[in-house]
């Protein structure tokens, strides 16, 4: 995002914000759709007739599935509890079908826009095998805005429906489920019966929402313009020039990585947030201390929440409490409940995380990212009995603080792997730049060149900020701010203002490096 | 309650779920220990808890969780 | 709350707060801005300023153009070895109107005897949002572009106003560095190309500083400095025939019939753009031979009023040190 850009947006951002203060509360949701639309057409252009597809496709299934069920309760009346019970049976085949039809039509969409090139390329790569040559068309089309996003968004949304959670949305408010600009570029994900009802409801001007949602928006930019920008010097240097670097060097080079992507992505996560509480709406927690967790699974539920939350709601569940799964359970049914449900879940998690890694991108290398984590999870589930006799055996307290503190390190060090294998451009490269390492390289960044003392301090102190910040969060004991007097919080929002202008990273001498994941 | 109570120390020993609450949002069950307890409340009560209940609500605390058991063996 | 009472309230405490942030937002313009030719950014602005701080009636050569002129024309050399006291006062996308409000402006404080346009920035697209001193409207987002001058700030940046200072290379921005810039040999070898006429609203400029020039007594050149990315025979050609019919000199650097010995492959600091230390050395004395030899100026040095010039001729060498890019 360049200059230009951000200014377009935050102006974009004030005229929304006065503009639905002053409509009437019944406009205001009107408000937000047209100016969401708006957004998305100056974006996206003619790409927007793809998002007003998956829109339209959710909305009039949402209300095929209502008219089913209505169906269904109207003849149950007359019926004896068999005739009952079949009944139920055609209804669920009858929504089955209905709600396979609209989310194979969306993942059509999203997989032929996203993946058509990639999976072109493997069944090119795989009938080469048997010597034949086919040449696959390349499409070359960009992607429309948050399309990864929504297009989850609106499965949840049809299965909700299907299942009862709630009624069908009005065409207001599914339009506006999907389209809300804030959550396009990183998320995070929602589900309708918790957001729809807060677009819909029109807060007005709360003041105390104002502040603490300015000092999200400011927090969130801290993030991304004064240390994200920053670090990336580094990161991409390290690995756009890998063959030039060894030892300690790349080491510090992956970890900068992990934290511009923890501070880039959470950052803007407070962006969005931070603008919707704005408004009164509320939006997910996407981050929770995440480089606290002990293990590898417990990193995946405090990283990226909400992302975890859809496919924990949508696929792991499903698949591992499936017809299928419940058959196997039941032969399993002798052993402990530990057992029986470890061959469901590893089949659920498989399809989880290979779905997770190939949702990053189109590409090997995050399929592979995906099995990583999913083989490290495995041999955690696989390996805890052991442990836990390990720890009764040598009298060692698991609870202990040098217990927590090594897991919390090795949990640190798998992660720094893991986004090793995303960031570097091929797995080829990430092997190659792992292996260097373990060489000797003494190559100061600083005397080379890449980046200056005074920037390299504030890596230091970036990181450092980000460490402090989620420690107090960890514990509890972040200063409440909404107890500030009024001359407070703005002298408050103005220093922060103050801080990302002078100590940004952007402008001569600072390369703009491209959103992490906002391709999506 | 009961048997509630002795399934859910069999799968996480040493959390007194008589007291403890936000079991979902506190991690102190996990997706994998929500997937063993269904199995074993599914099992124990005769009663079909399916992905559509598991929401945080009904897992945070052995009350909600004995709330919704009565539920579902009152649907039948 | 009465709601009207309520209202005025809202509205006093927002007023307030855009004071607050006025405020603010001024005390970053004067902290962030470049005070003198060392700063970050210091030189390019005060380049554009410094022709306010020259003495009055003190300059008898003025050249104009864009950022081509102030990369390879160099006064202070030419004063070492002629006496000659020029001013370079150029900006980068100069414009039609850019030129004639510089001139303007120059004249009301000079009586030079040449004014010399290079004819580079005749192409550019000519509007006024580009025009006279961009360079001045940089102060309004000094806080944004002049900000990592965080790292080398001072504790008098905190309370001294940025003002116009006397440049002492009188304009001239040396490069240093050389590009592995790789000359082409099909550079303007094209001489009978078709011209490329100058843009109607430019050559009214022209004829507007023709007409400035000829009311102050002041001769008018053109001149082109070695320019390969941008330039070419059509617009040699196109500059020859408009010179021509204003009854203008017009000298092409990039003419290989002028008889420039330049080293064109290791003379610019980018591809062939802007000329770099040594090659606006070639350049300011190849101009300097012409002009000597058509032109009758005079040998300031040793004159009262020009020691500073002396001054700074004598420690040239520093001072390029101190401005170079």
């Amino acid at each position: 995002m360049n200059d230009l850009m951000t200014w377009l947006f935050l102006a974009f951002m004030s005229l929304v914000y006065v503009v639905y203060m002053i409509l009437p509360k019944k406009a205001r949701p009107y408000c937000l759709l047209v100016f969401s639309l708006l957004f998305y057409v100056v974006y996206s252009k003619f790409l927007t007739f793809f998002m007003l597809s998956t829109i339209l496709s959710i909305w009039l299934g949402g209300l095929w599935l209502n008219r089913i069920d209505d169906g269904e309760a109207k003849k149950r009346e007359g019926l004896e509890k068999e005739a009952r019970k079949a009944l139920k049976k055609k209804v669920k085949r009858q929504k089955r079908l209905v709600v396979a039809l609209i989310i194979i039509f969306n993942v059509a969409i999203l997989a032929t826009l996203k993946y058509f090139n990639f999976f072109g390329s493997l069944f090119e790569g795989f009938l080469s095998w048997f010597n034949l040559s086919v040449h696959m068309p390349i499409l070359k089309i960009a992607l429309p805005l948050g399309i990864s996003y929504y297009t989850l968004s609106a499965i949840g949304y049809i299965v909700d429906v299907s299942q009862g959670r709630h009624r069908a949305g009005n065409l207001l408010s599914v339009a506006l489920f999907i389209s809300y600009f804030p959550q396009l570029f990183e998320g995070p994900f929602a589900t309708y019966s918790t957001l729809a009802p807060q677009l819909m409801a029109g807060e007005g001007f709360n003041s105390q929402n104002l502040f603490s949602g300015l000092s999200k928006v400011l927090w969130g930019f801290f993030k991304k313009v004064v240390i994200a920008d920053r670090l990336a010097i580094v990161v991409s240097a390290v690995f756009s020039n890998y063959a030039s670097y060894s030892g300690l060097v790349v080491v510090l080079g992956i970890i900068a990585f992990t934290f511009e992507l923890y501070a880039e992505f959470s950052g803007l996560i407070d962006v969005a947030s931070g603008i919707s509480e704005m408004f009164s709406i509320r939006l997910a927690k996407n981050f929770e201390q995440p480089f606290f967790s002990t293990t590898v699974s417990e990193f995946w539920r405090r990283w990226h929440m909400s992302l975890g939350a859809w496919f924990r709601q949508y696929i792991f569940y499903p698949v591992s409490m499936s017809q299928g799964m419940m058959k196997i359970n039941k032969k399993l049914a002798k052993k402990n409940s530990f057992w029986q449900v470890f061959v469901p879940s590893a089949l659920a998690l498989f399809v989880v995380w290979l779905l997770n890694g190939l949702w990053h991108g189109a590409d090997i290398k995050y399929i592979v990212y995906g099995m990583y984590y999913y083989v490290l999870m495995m041999l955690g589930m696989a390996l805890e009995p052991l442990f836990n006799l390990i720890y009764k055996k040598s009298g060692i307290d698991k609870n202990s603080k040098w217990v927590t503190f090594l897991k919390i390190a090795r949990t640190f060090i798998l992660v720094n792997i893991g986004l090793l294998i995303f960031r570097a451009a091929t797995l080829k490269e990430a092997a190659n730049i792992f292996t260097s390492i373990f060489q000797s390289g003494e190559l100061n960044l600083i005397s080379l060149g890449v980046i200056d003392i005074y920037d390299t301090i504030w890596c230091f102190i970036g990181v450092a900020i980000l460490l402090v910040y989620d420690y107090l969060a960890e514990k509890k004991k972040l200063p409440n701010s909404q107890n500030w007097h009024t001359a407070g919080k703005v002298a408050f929002l103005i220093a922060m203002a103050v801080m990302i202008i002078v100590f940004g990273a952007y402008g001569e001498g600072y390369i703009p490096p491209d959103p992490i994941y906002g391709g999506f | 309650m009961e048997r509630l109570l002795k399934i859910l120390s069999n799968i996480k020993p040493g959390i007194d779920f008589t007291k403890e609450k936000d079991l979902v949002e506190r991690r102190i069950l996990t997706s994998f220990d929500i997937l063993r307890l269904v199995s074993e409340i599914n099992n124990e009560f005769d009663i079909e808890i399916t992905p559509l209940h598991i929401l945080p609500e009904n897992f945070n605390s052995a009350e909600s969780i004995y709330a919704l058991i009565q539920k579902l063996e009152d649907e039948d | 709350m009465h709601k009207a009472r309520l209202i005025k309230r809202r509205l006093l405490i927002s007023f307030l707060i855009i004071c607050a942030i006025a405020m603010v937002y001024l005390y970053l313009v004067v902290i962030f801005m470049p005070k003198d030719t060392g700063d970050l950014g210091g030189a390019k602005y005060y380049s554009t300023q410094a022709y306010k701080k020259e003495q009055k009636n003190s300059i008898d050569l003025l050249f104009f153009g864009n950022s081509d002129v102030y990369a390879g024309v160099s006064p202070i050399l030419m004063y070492q070895n002629s006496g000659i006291s020029s001013f370079v006062c150029a900006s980068p996308k100069e414009t039609g109107y850019s030129l004639v409000n510089y001139v303007k402006a120059n004249l009301k404080r000079q009586n030079p005897k040449l004014v010399v346009l290079d004819a580079d920035c005749f192409y550019y697209k000519n509007d006024h949002y580009h025009g006279f001193n961009v360079q001045s409207k940089v102060m309004a987002i000094a806080p944004f572009f002049y900000h990592a001058r965080w790292k080398e700030l001072t504790i008098s940046d905190f309370f001294t106003l940025p003002t116009a200072k006397a440049d002492p290379l009188k304009g001239y921005l040396p490069n240093a560095g050389t590009s592995n810039y790789k000359h082409k040999d099909s550079f303007m070898q094209n001489p009978n190309a078709q011209p490329l006429e100058v843009e109607k609203s430019v050559v009214k400029c022209l004829k507007t500083i023709q007409e400035l020039c000829k009311s102050e007594n002041a001769q008018l050149m053109f001149m082109c400095l070695p320019t390969p990315f941008s330039w070419n025979n059509s617009k040699s050609n196109g500059v020859k025939l408009l010179a021509g019919s204003m009854g203008v000199p017009f000298l092409d650097l990039n003419d290989p019939s002028c008889g420039l010995e330049l080293d064109f492959n290791h003379s610019f600091k980018d591809s062939g753009n802007h000329l770099n230390i040594q090659g606006a050395e070639v350049a300011t004395r190849f101009l300097e031979n012409y002009i000597t030899s058509h032109y009758s100026l005079a040998d300031h040095r040793g004159e009262e009023k020009y020691k500073s010039w002396d001054e700074i001729a004598k420690n040239y060498d520093y001072y390029v040190q101190r401005a170079k890019q």
